[in-house]
C-alpha cells in the first residue's frame, strides 16, 4: 500500500513538472522575469529587440524565429529592471518598427506586451523621376515644423535613383527636394501611415 | 468675339482651375501601399482586438523617443541596391526655416 502511494506521489510529481511554467519553455525559477510577447498585427515580426533602460545599443536580435500574426512567444530569464524594447516586421514594400520604453521586469513577473498595427512605423520612398537632374537633398519634417531639419540624403540621388527612408511615426510631412539644377521642389502634408510605404515621385 | 467666350469658359478656365488644384503636388504623385490589404479576414480579426484593448496594457508605438543605435542586423543590409535608410527624426528649430 505505502509502495503504491509512493509511485502515485512520484507520477503526481512528474506531471506537475511537466505541465510546470517551466516545461513549457517558461522559465520560472524566482530570481528572473518574463516576456510575453503577443503579435495581434497582421505582419510578422521577424525582430526584437530589448535594451536596459541605460543602454546606448540594442543589441542583437533575440527572436529565435518569425512571430506570425495571431502567435505569442516568452522571452525568459531577464534579470530585474527596466528595459526598453523594439520590435521589427519585413514586409514586403518596407520594414517598419514599434518601440516600447521602461517596461518594468520583476523577479517572477511575466509581463504580457501587445502589437498591433497602430504600433509600427511607416516609411516613404522618393523617387527621382528626372531624366537629367540629380537630387542632392531632401528634408522631411513633421508638417507643423518651423524649420526643415537635417538633409536624409547621405549621397547624391541620381535621375531613375531612389532613397528609401523607413521609421516615420505616423502623421503629416512636408518633404524638400533640393536639386543640383533648378529651384527646390516643396510638397506639404505627405501622409505616411503605419505599415504603410508612400511613394512621392519627384520630377 | 461671341463665339470666343463659350471657348473662354469651356477651356481656359478649367485650365486654370485643374493648374491651380495641382498647385500643391506640382511635379509629383504619390501613392501609398499598405501591408496585407489583400488579406481582409485576417485584418479585420485584428483591427477588432485593436479597437478593444484595454488602456493599461503595455503595447508597442511607432514613436522612437530615444536614439539609440542599432547593432542589430537590419533586413536588406545584406542588399547591396537597397537604399534603406532610417530617418533621423526631426529636432526642433533644427535646420533652415520654413517659408510657406
Amino acid at each position: 500500500m505505502k509502495r503504491k502511494i509512493w509511485k502515485g506521489f512520484i507520477l503526481v510529481l512528474a506531471a506537475a513538472v511537466l505541465l510546470s511554467p517551466s516545461g513549457c519553455g517558461v522559465s520560472d525559477d524566482g530570481t528572473t522575469g518574463t516576456i510575453e510577447l503577443n503579435n495581434n498585427s497582421i505582419v510578422t515580426i521577424d525582430g526584437f529587440y530589448l535594451a536596459p533602460v541605460d543602454q546606448a545599443s540594442w543589441g542583437p536580435n533575440i527572436l529565435s524565429g518569425p512571430l506570425f500574426s495571431g502567435q505569442q512567444t516568452f522571452i525568459v530569464d531577464i534579470y530585474p529592471g527596466y528595459y526598453d524594447a523594439k520590435i521589427r516586421a519585413a514586409g514586403i514594400y518596407s520594414d517598419y518598427f514599434g518601440y516600447l520604453y521602461d517596461i518594468p521586469i520583476a523577479t517572477g513577473d511575466t509581463v504580457p506586451l501587445f502589437v498591433y498595427n497602430s504600433s509600427f512605423t511607416g516609411s516613404l520612398e522618393i523617387r527621382n523621376n528626372t531624366l537629367n537632374a540629380n537630387i542632392i537633398g531632401i528634408y522631411v519634417v513633421p508638417s507643423n515644423a518651423p524649420t526643415w531639419g537635417v538633409n536624409q540624403a547621405t549621397s547624391v540621388i541620381w535621375p531613375s535613383g531612389l532613397l528609401h527612408l523607413t521609421d516615420f511615426a505616423s502623421g503629416f510631412y512636408d518633404v524638400r527636394v533640393v536639386w543640383n539644377i533648378g529651384p527646390d521642389s516643396i510638397y506639404y502634408d505627405i501622409r505616411i501611415d503605419s505599415l504603410t510605404l508612400t511613394t512621392l515621385d519627384v520630377d | 468675339m461671341k463665339q470666343l467666350k463659350p471657348l473662354l469658359y469651356i477651356g481656359v478656365i478649367p485650365s486654370f482651375l485643374i493648374m491651380m488644384f495641382l498647385g500643391t503636388v506640382y511635379g509629383a504623385s504619390v501613392t501609398m501601399q499598405r501591408e496585407g490589404a489583400l488579406r481582409n479576414g485576417q485584418e479585420s480579426a485584428v483591427t477588432k482586438d485593436d479597437v478593444n484593448r484595454d488602456g493599461n496594457q503595455l503595447t508597442f508605438s511607432p514613436l522612437r523617443l530615444k536614439n539609440i543605435s542599432d547593432s542589430g542586423r537590419e533586413s536588406g543590409a545584406d542588399n547591396p541596391t537597397s537604399k534603406m535608410e532610417r530617418y533621423r527624426p526631426y529636432q526642433e528649430g533644427e535646420g533652415e526655416r520654413k517659408i510657406k
